[in-house]
């Protein structure tokens, strides 16, 4: 049955997404690819410790319908660090937009750490290549 | 691999001695009567009075107070500028396309990755590195303190294909420069507590 002017989105409610959503859904887009990491707070900054099992940190601005990311991460070393984090901002954009709707305009990285790969913490995934 | 203030203190003294020659000359001038032409008040036996007399003016004490906190302020430029530092590049802009946003790495971000890396090599027990240069053009100075025993060939040729072939490749460019400076640790810094056999 073709659908008529009552089953339009606008007509069934509206669809509020805060900027935290954003922020977790880009925290575990970025959890989830392998030779990414982040740096745990701690507690009162103690005891702060950085791996790849980490969620890294993302800061969402949002304007209209669209956001711009800054994220703060650790890649695996060694790795190509302008390319891997170039494939890391067309994935986190893609993925951002399809499970929230909401597009990306710009993702700023900042890579606080690099360190070897070689603790076990990502063993079982594929290095970011 | 630290850089010191010694072309300040140079710049410095110059200017102090350029100073302190110019007020001998004037001394030795005013002393021979040569500047009796200029002003007749600046003759060898001249009257002091004049002179001591801006010493008793309203303001000299808080004249004397503000010159003293410019001095004590170049003072303290100068002892800091006495400690030694390291002069790491400016943080790296990596991004291809900064319309869609920019990468950013600090040059101790990358350091501590090479130190980490080359500290992982056999005989080495400390390592320390500074990256200099441009995302193009990037530079590496390293100090490694090696094990009395160990084999420095083997360390020299690890630092320059493995060490430094990865630091190639984390930044996307090759190394213009790698400098190595190699030091002989008698006690070892750094005791190893774990292994990874895999």
């Amino acid at each position: 049955m073709a659908p008529t002017l009552d089953d339009a989105p606008a007509r069934r409610g509206g669809l509020t997404i805060a900027d935290k959503v954003v922020e977790r859904t880009a925290g575990q887009v970025l959890k989830d690819l392998p030779g990414v990491g982040g740096t745990s707070s701690g507690l009162f900054g103690i005891g702060a410790s950085s791996s790849l099992d980490t969620r890294p940190s993302v800061d969402v601005t949002l304007s209209g319908r669209s956001c711009t990311l800054a994220v703060q991460l650790g890649l695996a070393y060694p790795t190509p660090i302008a390319e891997a984090t170039e494939r890391l901002r067309t994935t986190l954009s893609a993925e951002v937009e399809r499970l929230t709707g909401v597009t990306v305009r710009q993702v700023d990285i900042s890579v606080r750490w690099l360190a070897p790969d070689s603790s076990g913490a990502n063993r079982g995934r594929n290095r970011l290549q | 691999m630290r850089r010191t203030a010694a072309a300040a203190n140079r710049t410095g003294l110059i200017i102090l001695g350029l100073i302190a020659m110019a007020l001998g000359l004037a001394v030795l001038a005013i002393g021979f009567g040569l500047t009796a032409s200029i002003d007749p008040a600046l003759e060898a036996g001249a009257d002091l009075g004049p002179v001591a007399s801006v010493l008793a003016l309203p303001y000299s004490a808080l004249i004397a107070v503000i010159a003293a906190l410019i001095l004590a302020v170049i003072g303290l430029r100068w002892l800091s500028a006495q400690v030694p530092r390291k002069d790491f590049a400016k943080p790296f802009r990596m991004q291809a396309d900064s319309r869609t946003g920019l990468t950013t790495v600090n040059a101790e971000v990358i350091a501590e990755a090479v130190a980490a890396d080359l500290e992982s090599a056999d005989g080495v027990s400390d390592a320390q590195v500074i990256l200099r240069g441009t995302a193009r053009r990037p530079e590496l100075l390293i100090h490694v303190a090696a094990d009395e025993r160990a084999d420095i060939d083997a360390i020299i040729a690890d630092t320059a294909q493995r060490a430094a072939g990865n630091a190639s490749l984390a930044l996307g460019a090759p190394l213009s420069a790698v400098a190595l400076e190699i030091a002989i640790a008698r006690t070892r810094s750094r005791r190893q507590r774990t292994v990874n056999i895999q």
